[in-house]
Formats: structure tokens, C-alpha cells, sequence
């Protein structure tokens, strides 16, 4: 860092907002790809392991594997054969969203009372329309859960594909790195964490909306129940 | 509400699982049209295997289940499913859908009109007596037990199944409630006449709900029979153990006091004359008032007066409407301590008098 340089050139943000601006936009677009395709294949595999249980050993340990390679490692195996593209960037980071989307797809599913299913079952529920009206709807709280985690740690792991030239918001990191620069350094670090927080609460949002008998009042407790009709 | 009942029979049915564990063993079994087939045993007797036979949760290895002589491995599951009322222990209400959207469940799988499937949910409420208003936009989580299986037995009647399987549904809820809930099935049933299977472990329940009482262990059956033949004349020791030592009183709990034979006592009106009112070897007279009501009993010997009045009536003789149960009655004989009770009908005129060792005598008959 530059001597007597200020932490925060406020006339270099000023200077800089369409490119902050464009940077965000970058962010949240390798995020959201990142997190809806992840989506997509985890719930493709949840899908297949609730039907045959015996995929499940073999999907958890290819995800896992997936979700302890280190990043930098990763895209440097990946540059060889897709370049410095985004869809390096997106290989990474959707391995990277299975395992926590995966468990907590499956997880949720199972967590749906028997008790439930049966009765679902015993009244003529086709398996699709159990899964679609009964099973999911039940499994939403823990999907969203694993949604969040999903979301959170992927826009973090996107300021990493800076190094492979995308990156959004990492762009601002690298600059300030590499030039020594504290500004744009500590703006795309306050403004990814900023924008996890703000895609977090609105996941908790949507899931509220999603599950209002979650939050219906519950039976008064035992004792100061009235009296049962 | 138009429903009826449809004939359920089981033809030789056997299940067994890979590994040779036999669930069901050469089950026979037909239940009529509007009946109610109480299934009971010991757990891992095959009741639960049965029953679901019926609605195919469980496909026999051998044998064959028919709903009205039809064969229901010749009906697709799921439509089959959507004929048949099923009610089991745990409930199994969606807690994510309200209980007016619970009960109207299967008349939306099956493509009811939205005002039609309206009218029915609050229809259904009423018969299993929660208020519609009250209760129709409520959570499950927001009940307590009894009204959750109260929701539980509307959802299962909403698409009017001419058959219902019934799977402990009362099981677990407190005593108090569980009576409440088995004597409004019954008021249910009567009103709709539709042929019910009720697995229950409880001997009591079975005999109360059950027109007819299957009795299960190991996948067998061991007798079939009305309850009152059932305690009378068990085919077997194990029915004899599992129907229990109190056979006798659980029997008096099938009779109504009403149906016994009653004594006839000399009784008298008030302001009659005493003289000549007693007869020879017993001084004691029924007193009832002008509209034929017992007031007590009189001592003859012990009055002077010349014509009866209320206030020498003793009334420590408990009433006993006629549809009271010989067991009830029983109880309340050893708890008042007196050895006889009035029996008296529906406008409170006296019909006859029990007393306590008629009571005994019934009980030890079929006895051992």
C-alpha cells in the first residue's frame, strides 16, 4: 500500500460507480447461475438416490470429493479444457453447491413424517403427487436451509474467479492486490459480503411466505387448554 | 348424505415376506354390507397386514380380496384408494394445509367441483362436531388430538366411501376422549351405513365398535363371531385369555338393562290406600307418582297412615334408564350399596325392578 495513501478514496468510487455497479451485476449473475443449476442437478440427484437408495454412498462421496478440492486448484484443472471462460467459472462453483443441496434436498424429503405418507398413500396419492403436494411443500423449511448455505458460500467462492478472469466483485479484490490499492479492495469485500447477507434475508423471506403453517400459533399448552368439544 | 355399504371378503389370504416371516396365513373372512368388522390381537398378529390388503397398501401372496364380489387386484391402486376411507393411529393430517383443505382431500383428487367440495368440508365438520367456522381455516398444529382424529375420520368419509379402514384410530388419545370419539363413529356410522374395518389391541373397543369380532394371532384367524357369542363361547384358550378373565362383564356390557328380565313389584300411587297394598311375603312397595314415576320405597309394616304419601317414599334405589348398560348398572348396585335398582323408560315410568343378584346371575352364565 501506497504511503499516505487513505484507506477509502471516496473520489475513486465516485469515479468508479458504473464499473462497481457492472461488477455487482457480474456477481450476482455467476452467483445466481451458480446456485440455479446447482439446484437443478442436486434435485435431479436427490430425485434419483430417494429412489434408489443404494446412489446414495457413491453421490455423497463424488460430491464431497468435489467440495474439498481447493478452488484455485480446481479452476487450474479446468483451464487446460475450458479456458478461462465462465463456464470454468460455473463448473467450480456448481460442484461446489451439490453436496450442501444435495443432503439437504434428500434430508428434508425423508424428514416428512411416515406417518404422513401413508396416509397421503392410503388415500390415492399418485407418487408424483406426493412428492409435488406433500413431500416438497413438507421439505421446503430444510431445502431452503441448504439454499441459504448454497447462496452464502457461492458468493463468496465467486470473488475466487477473478483469478481465471471473471470473478465480479473479486475483479475489485485483485485490482486492489495487485496495484496495492486499498479502495477497490475493500469495496468488493464489503459490497460480496454485503450481498450475501441481503440474498440470505431474502431466502428467509421467501420461505416464510412459502410456509405459513410454519408459523401458525401453535395449540395452547396442555393446562391451559380449553376445554376439548 | 346417501351412502351405503359395500360387502368386503377376504378369500384365503396369505402373505409372506422374502426371508419366509409369514404375516398372514389363509385369512377367510367376509364382512357385510354396513357391518363393522372390529380386527383385534396381539401386535404382530396380523390385523394392520390385513386391513391393508384391502385398500392393496399391501399385496397378498396368495388369495384374493373382494370389495362387492370384485376382485381388487383387478382395480388400479390409486383409484381403489380414492374409494376407500382410511384412518390410522398417528392421523397423518398435512400439516402444511389447513383442516378444511385435509378434508377435502380426496373430493379434489377426484375432481369435485370447488362449490360441491365447499359444502361437503363443512357438511363433514359438523358430523364429527367441530364448528366449520371455528375450525375450518386452522392448522393441524393448532389442534389437540381429539379434534385431529375427529379431522382424520371427515377426511377419510369426504369422497362418501362405501367401504373405511380403520387402523387404531382412537389409540392415541386419552381415555376420556376416546369414548367420546367411539360413540360419536357409531352415531356417524349409523347415519351412514358404511362397511368399516377397525383394527384395535383393545378387546373392550372391539366389542363395543364391532358388529362382528375377528380375532387374530399369528396371521390366523381364531374366531370370528358377534361379540356376545365371542365372550360367551370362545373357540379356543387364546381367545378365551385374550377376550380376559372378565368375559362375564364385559358381557353385561352388551346388554341393556331394558332387555333383561325384570322383577314386578307391588307398587302403589300416591294417595292410594295402604291396606292391601303389599304383598303377602314382602312388606315393601314401589311408590310412583300420578304420571307412574318412582318416588321409593315404603315399609308397609312401618306406616300408619292410611293412604301413601310422598314423604314416606325412601328413595335409595338408583334409576336406571332402559338402555343403561347390565355392567353400569352393576357398578353403580355395588357403589350405592343397595340390591336393587329401578328401571325406568324414556318419560321416566317405572318398567321393572333389577336387583343385584339377577345381575350376578348373568354374569356367571357361560362362565369357565
Amino acid at each position: 500500500m501506497t504511503e499516505g495513501e487513505p484507506l477509502v478514496r471516496w473520489d475513486w468510487i465516485a469515479g468508479h460507480l458504473d464499473e462497481i455497479a457492472l461488477r455487482l451485476f457480474e456477481h450476482v449473475e455467476l452467483a445466481a447461475i451458480a446456485v440455479g443449476l446447482g439446484f437443478l442437478i442436486a434435485f435431479a440427484i436427490s430425485l434419483l438416490v430417494l429412489r434408489f437408495g443404494w446412489l446414495e454412498q457413491p453421490a455423497t462421496f463424488v460430491t464431497g470429493t468435489l467440495y474439498t478440492i481447493p478452488s484455485l486448484a480446481l479452476f487450474a484443472l479446468l483451464i487446460p479444457y475450458t479456458g478461462l471462460s465462465i463456464v470454468t467459472a460455473e463448473i467450480g462453483l456448481v460442484g461446489y453447491t451439490l453436496l450442501i443441496l444435495i443432503r439437504n434436498i434428500v434430508g428434508g424429503i425423508r424428514s416428512v413424517p411416515a406417518e404422513v405418507r401413508e396416509a397421503a398413500l392410503g388415500m390415492g396419492y399418485t407418487r408424483p403427487q406426493l412428492l409435488r403436494e406433500v413431500e416438497l411443500p413438507l421439505a421446503l423449511p430444510v431445502i431452503v436451509a441448504g439454499v441459504r448455505i448454497a447462496t452464502i458460500t457461492t458468493i463468496g467462492l465467486v470473488t475466487v474467479t477473478a483469478l481465471i478472469g471473471q470473478g465480479g466483485l473479486g475483479y475489485l479484490i485483485l485490482i486492489g492486490i495487485q496495484r496495492f490499492f486499498s479502495t477497490p479492495l475493500l469495496v468488493g469485500g464489503a459490497l460480496s459480503i454485503a450481498l450475501a447477507v441481503a440474498a440470505d434475508g431474502a431466502l428467509v423471506i421467501v420461505q416464510r411466505a412459502l410456509t405459513p403453517w410454519s408459523q401458525a400459533p401453535r395449540a395452547a399448552r396442555p393446562g391451559l387448554k380449553p376445554p376439548e368439544i | 348424505m346417501p351412502q351405503r355399504g359395500a360387502t368386503v371378503e377376504l378369500e384365503r389370504v396369505s402373505k409372506t415376506y422374502r426371508g419366509g416371516a409369514v404375516a398372514l396365513a389363509d385369512l377367510s373372512l367376509a364382512v357385510g354390507a354396513g357391518e363393522i368388522c372390529a380386527l383385534v390381537g396381539p401386535s404382530g398378529g396380523g390385523k394392520t397386514t390385513a386391513l391393508k390388503t384391502v385398500n392393496r397398501l399391501i399385496e397378498p401372496t396368495s388369495g384374493a380380496v373382494l370389495i362387492d364380489g370384485k376382485n381388487v387386484m383387478s382395480v388400479e391402486p390409486v383409484a381403489l384408494r380414492r374409494g376407500i376411507g382410511y384412518v390410522i393411529q398417528q392421523v397423518g393430517l398435512f400439516p402444511h394445509r389447513s383442516v378444511a383443505e385435509n378434508v377435502a382431500t380426496v373430493p379434489e383428487l377426484v375432481g369435485w367441483q370447488r362449490e360441491r367440495v365447499r359444502a361437503r368440508v363443512s357438511e363433514l365438520l359438523d358430523l364429527v362436531g367441530l364448528d366449520p367456522g371455528r375450525f375450518a381455516g386452522r392448522y393441524p398444529s393448532q389442534l389437540s388430538g381429539g379434534e385431529r382424529q375427529r379431522v382424520g375420520v371427515a377426511r377419510a368419509l369426504a369422497a362418501e366411501p362405501p367401504v373405511m379402514l380403520m387402523d387404531e384410530p382412537f389409540a392415541a388419545v386419552d381415555p376420556i376422549v376416546r369414548e367420546r370419539l367411539q360413540d360419536e363413529f357409531l352415531r356417524i356410522h349409523e347415519r351412514l351405513g358404511m362397511t368399516v374395518l377397525f383394527v384395535t389391541h383393545d378387546i373392550d373397543e372391539a366389542i363395543k365398535m364391532g358388529d362382528r369380532i375377528a380375532v387374530l394371532q399369528d396371521g390366523r384367524l381364531c374366531q370370528y363371531a358377534p361379540p356376545a357369542e365371542l365372550l360367551e363361547h370362545p373357540a379356543n384358550d387364546f381367545v378365551a385369555r385374550f377376550v380376559g378373565a372378565d368375559r362375564g362383564l364385559k358381557r353385561l356390557s352388551l346388554v341393556a338393562v331394558g332387555d333383561l328380565d325384570l322383577r314386578r313389584v307391588a307398587t302403589a300411587r300416591i294417595g292410594a290406600p295402604v291396606a292391601g297394598s303389599a304383598r303377602a311375603e314382602d312388606p315393601y312397595v314401589l311408590l310412583l307418582d300420578a304420571e307412574g314415576r318412582p318416588e321409593g320405597w315404603v315399609n308397609v309394616e312401618r306406616v300408619h297412615a292410611a293412604t301413601f304419601d310422598r314423604s314416606m317414599a325412601d328413595p335409595s334405589s338408583p334409576l336406571f334408564a332402559r338402555e343403561t348398560r347390565a355392567r353400569d348398572a352393576l357398578s353403580q348396585l355395588m357403589a350405592s350399596g343397595v340390591r336393587t335398582g329401578v328401571v325406568v323408560d324414556e318419560d321416566g315410568r317405572y318398567m321393572g325392578v333389577l336387583a343385584l343378584d339377577d345381575v350376578v346371575s348373568l354374569l356367571g352364565r357361560g362362565q369357565g
